[in-house]
């Protein structure tokens, strides 16, 4: 009895290890927590993509939070996979990262590979009616607090950016956990604006009542909201004017999907293509429209091409853009 | 009234209520499994929501995430294991309790609290709905940094009778918190260069290590859970749901606490437990020391917890901005079926948020009716062996840990902490307040920075703040007065050579610490020597003592510590090393037969039962349900470099 116990044991630690290896998955790595954005596009994909992958494998979306993202950005470019079983969406401003501090080597953007991006949506700075900050001119003279989570952020980058290169006076707040602690510091009348947010986020509830969308953010205006001024229609000097849009370049390759460096090229093939049938898929424009999705897809290629056009800017553009943000 | 008729008669369907009854169930059974929380289930039931009426979807979800800090209390109660991290501070009491017999008055207790507190929140919820906004707009960083502070001078409470060895604890508790980047400069503090580090240790997993391998290793030695000669309390429910009773303002503080503190975006319910049971711990009230066994630190923790459901909704209500990640996850919920959350949906749809009210409400009324249902029957697990038992717990605890984020070095992160519990227990450093500095010593910092920017020093003129820090400071001086009349710690055993090596270690932890921080950034490095100078000064009072303790060599202390290396190595690193080799399916199962063969359990048939199980239990939830992605087991990449050398 008790030799034939050891036997099953014995069999079962062998045999179980196959339950892990069995199943057939994607999974989809977001660099933040739970909620928010990134995690939104995230599990919008997941609901839609699998059917067109070979074997129409399951799509499971994991949060692997840190640093803004970079942690799992570092990750992943570390990673020796091949097999693509496994990508993941980090920040857009990753994608400026040899710009904006080219001695930290966490990630390259350079040497993943970019699946699609999701959006190239403008993002708006804003204030709360009652802050007495409605107007442009206002927002650049008078002295009021921005709202921001880390200084890796587009959060700050943004405002830090227009801050430096249009003079305006308000100071940044840093160290908020996320985008709900800066909006309630918002509604409480501690700080007076966030700058950063996509259109999906400002057209919720009514939000457009309450609040005054102050300015634009974005390489060329799209003008989805009526009257709101461009940022880079500002005045200021051309080198400004030229490293200020390098710095909101990383906004039109928003929600980006990366695989890891390793991927082979017949597997990169089958997701890129995965993301292009997406694009015509009309249930799953329905379902990005009805759970109030930004969708603007670009693909992979396109995104790597033109993140090869930021990286390849002009020295001393980049210089400045440097400075802009720090 | 209408709204309310509307919402009952909406919530009644039989298949919305069938819908409440499931997410209730699954709820209970996540919050027993260590390292799992309603997060967890969110994530795995909400895609099963899409195609639901949001009336039924939210029954579902909030049903699930209203009841896993009822059900959290079983493991707690019964093995020292906190079910999710909202129950640390249920083992404290909760498993004293059980040790001496009186499980089920422990349990009867937690649920008839953790019922009565979810209620409260729940009222409070509806009470708050015509105010919500004024009222979640209540508190700024300035009142939320006085409250932390205000929270730490508790440490006194929970240091038992040994303030300067909880005090040291507590430091030494906000220094590890401290770890990771820093929320002003971003600059990385002990990282070790660790990404793995940069969002800090796992709170999760330190707790696992903290409290739960400890009262394993304690349980194995023991030989089971009630202390021989100890018998089961007669009619034990019955009388842990009338000390609730009896215990109502505290009761109803508690879920005050909970319920006020859960509206706040950014307090967890870590912090929000251990509030509420240091601040019971003020008031011990008649029976044991708390720590050893009092019936008011289980209900405090238990009230508070299952309260904050309620509280964190009104944020997310209020105004759409979800005050933690599980309402994040649920604002996408609202989103996916067309509810847009703030003034407009009150207004508009009354009766739906007066349903979620309900639902919360009635979730806890089912969870705790089913927990209550089944007390007796667990209770029997007092008096069942150690060697089947304790197996079993570990296993569910290392997969708990490696759940955190699948990667090896949460072993390690297990290992470290569970070394530094066993050490804690057995020479009597308060656990409890290593993890309020833990919990609280991050937030003190974090509020600090951002009432400094948002408004440079005149937040501490703010009356809420003034009146804390006030209240506080009287604390600080009776303590400090009763300690100098008292001398608390003075008569304290002489603990042997291991409590001065631990004694040392944290001194060196603390200069470490200090100069580490002379390569970080002002902002960064501030709070961090503060909290590291005032180790070292306490540290320097306590060194008469530790001499004394390492000069004196302690009968037995060799052979204890044996012990506790044994269960280190053998037991949480056993594990480890079989579930990194076969996987979170095989490997515990792997380790709970090779336990048996190894304590020579007598009943051979009931380990693989349990084995059986546990390795089902683990392919459910973590593959077939959640479909989570695990690294591949060393035996599976070793056959394909063997395959594909």
């Amino acid at each position: 009895m008790a030799l034939g116990i050891r036997l099953l044991a014995g069999v079962l630690c062998v045999t179980l290890p196959a339950f892990v290896a069995a199943a057939q998955t994607l999974t989809i790595n977001v660099g933040y927590g739970p909620g928010g954005g990134y995690d939104d596009a995230a599990r919008l994909l997941a609901d839609h993509i699998g059917p067109y992958l070979p074997g129409a494998p399951n799509v499971v979306v994991e949060n692997v939070p840190g640093a803004g993202s970079l942690k799992l950005a570092k990750m992943f470019m570390q990673s020796p996979a091949t097999d693509g079983a496994e990508i993941a969406t980090v920040s857009s401003s990753l994608s400026l990262m040899p710009i904006f501090d080219p001695q930290n080597t966490d990630f390259d953007p350079r040497k993943v590979h970019y699946l699609v991006s999701m959006t190239n949506a403008s993002s708006y700075c804003y204030t709360l009616k009652s802050s007495g900050i409605a107007t442009l001119d206002a927002f650049l003279t008078k002295q009021f607090k921005v709202g921001a989570t880390g200084k890796d952020s587009t959060s700050y980058i943004y405002p830090a950016a227009i801050k430096r290169a249009l003079g305006a006076h308000y100071d940044i707040v840093t160290g908020f956990q996320g985008s709900a602690e800066v909006d309630l510091a918002m509604e409480r009348g501690d700080i007076q604006a966030r700058c950063g947010v996509g259109i999906s986020a400002l057209f919720q509830g009514d939000d457009m009542n309450r609040y005054n969308v102050i300015f634009e953010l974005s390489t060329s205006p799209r003008g989805q909201i009526k009257g709101v001024p461009f940022v880079l229609d500002q005045p200021m000097d051309p080198a400004t004017h030229d490293a200020l849009k390098l710095v909101m370049s990383s906004g039109s390759v928003h929600y980006p999907f990366i695989a890891a460096p390793g991927t082979s090229d017949a597997r990169l093939a089958e997701l890129r293509q995965a993301f292009e049938a997406l694009k015509t898929d009309q249930a799953f424009i329905d379902d990005a429209h009805a759970r109030g999705f930004p969708l603007i897809m670009t693909s992979g290629i396109e995104v790597e091409s033109l993140i090869d056009g930021f990286l390849a800017s002009d020295p001393a553009v980049m210089e400045r853009a440097r400075a802009l943000v720090q | 009234m209408g709204a309310l008729l509307i919402a009952i008669g909406d919530l009644a369907e039989p298949m919305r209520l069938a819908l409440l009854i499931v997410g209730v169930v699954f709820g209970l059974i996540i919050g027993v499994i260590p390292g799992l929380g309603g997060l967890f289930g969110l994530t795995i039931l909400i895609p099963l929501t899409y195609t639901l009426d949001p009336i039924a979807a939210f029954a579902l979800l909030l049903g699930m995430a209203s009841v896993t800090t009822t059900s959290d209390t079983i493991p707690a109660v019964l093995i020292g294991v906190p079910g999710t991290v909202g129950a640390a501070a249920t083992v404290l009491d909760g498993h004293a309790l059980a040790k001496q017999g009186k499980a089920a008055r422990a349990l009867g207790a937690a649920y008839s609290a953790s019922l009565i507190g979810g209620l409260f929140g729940a009222l409070l919820l509806a009470l708050a709905l015509p105010v919500m906004r004024p009222l979640v707009l209540f508190l700024n960083f300035g009142d939320l940094f006085a409250i932390t502070a205000f929270g730490l001078t508790l440490v006194a409470m929970l240091s038992g009778n040994d303030p300067l060895k909880g005090l040291i604890a507590a430091l030494i508790g906000a220094l590890v918190a401290f770890g990771g980047l820093d929320p002003y400069e971003g600059a990385a503090r002990w990282t070790f260069g660790e990404v793995y580090l940069w969002d800090g240790v796992p709170t999760a997993i330190v707790f696992l290590g903290l409290f739960a391998v400890p009262e394993l290793a304690d349980l194995l030695r023991r030989g089971q859970i009630r202390a021989t000669g100890a018998s089961e309390e007669l009619g034990g429910m019955r009388k842990g749901i009338s000390e609730t009773l009896q215990n109502l303002p505290l009761v109803l503080r508690s879920g005050g606490i909970g319920a006020l503190l859960g509206a706040v975006p950014g307090v967890g319910v870590t912090v929000i437990e251990w509030i509420a049971y240091a601040d019971a711990a003020r008031r011990p009230g008649k029976g044991p020391a708390f720590g050893q066994g009092n019936i008011r630190g289980v209900i405090a923790p238990e009230s508070a917890n299952n309260a904050k459901e309620g509280g964190s909704l009104l944020p997310t209500l209020a105004f759409g901005i979800p005050g933690s990640a599980s309402m994040a996850l649920l604002l996408g919920a609202f989103t996916l079926h067309g509810l847009v959350p703030g003034p407009d949906l009150l207004r508009d749809d009354a009766p739906f948020v007066i349903s979620l009210i309900l639902t919360i409400a009635l979730a806890n009324v089912i969870g705790a009716g089913l927990c209550l249902m089944l007390t007796q029957p667990l209770a029997r697990l007092a008096s069942v062996p150690a060697p089947a038992l304790v197996p079993v717990a570990l296993s569910l605890v290392g997969i708990g840990a490696y759940l955190t984020t699948r990667d090896p070095r949460d072993f390690v992160v297990l290992l470290v902490f569970s070394a530094l519990g066993l050490a804690m227990k057995r020479y009597g450093w308060s656990r409890p307040a290593f993890t309020l500095g833990l919990v609280l010593g991050p937030n003190l910092e974090r509020f600090f920075f951002l009432s400094w920017q948002i408004s440079g020093w005149s937040w501490l003129a703010q009356p809420l703040v003034i009146g804390l820090l006030g209240l506080s400071m009287i604390l600080l001086t009776q303590q400090i007065r009763s300690f100098r009349r008292e001398r608390p710690g003075k008569g304290a055993p002489t603990m042997g050579r291991g409590d001065a090596v631990l004694g040392f270690s944290m001194a060196a932890v603390a200069v470490g610490i200090l100069a580490a921080c002379l390569r970080l950034p002002v902002a960064a490095a501030i709070f961090p020597e503060v909290v590291a100078g005032l180790t070292l000064a306490a540290a320097a009072l306590l060194l008469p003592r530790l001499w004394r303790s390492a000069a004196l060599p302690l009968i037995g202390e060799a052979r204890n510590v044996r012990s506790d290396l044994w269960f280190l190595t053998a037991g949480v690193g056993g594990l480890a090393l079989l579930i990194l080799s076969l996987g979170h399916v095989a490997g515990p199962s792997a380790f709970i037969l090779a336990s048996a063969l190894w304590l020579r359990s007598p009943q051979l048939w009931r380990a693989l039962l349990a084995a059986l199980l546990t390795a089902a239990l683990s392919w459910a939830l973590f593959d077939a349900l959640s479909g989570l992605t695990w690294p591949l087991p060393w035996v599976v990449t070793a056959w394909e470099s063997l395959r594909h050398p």
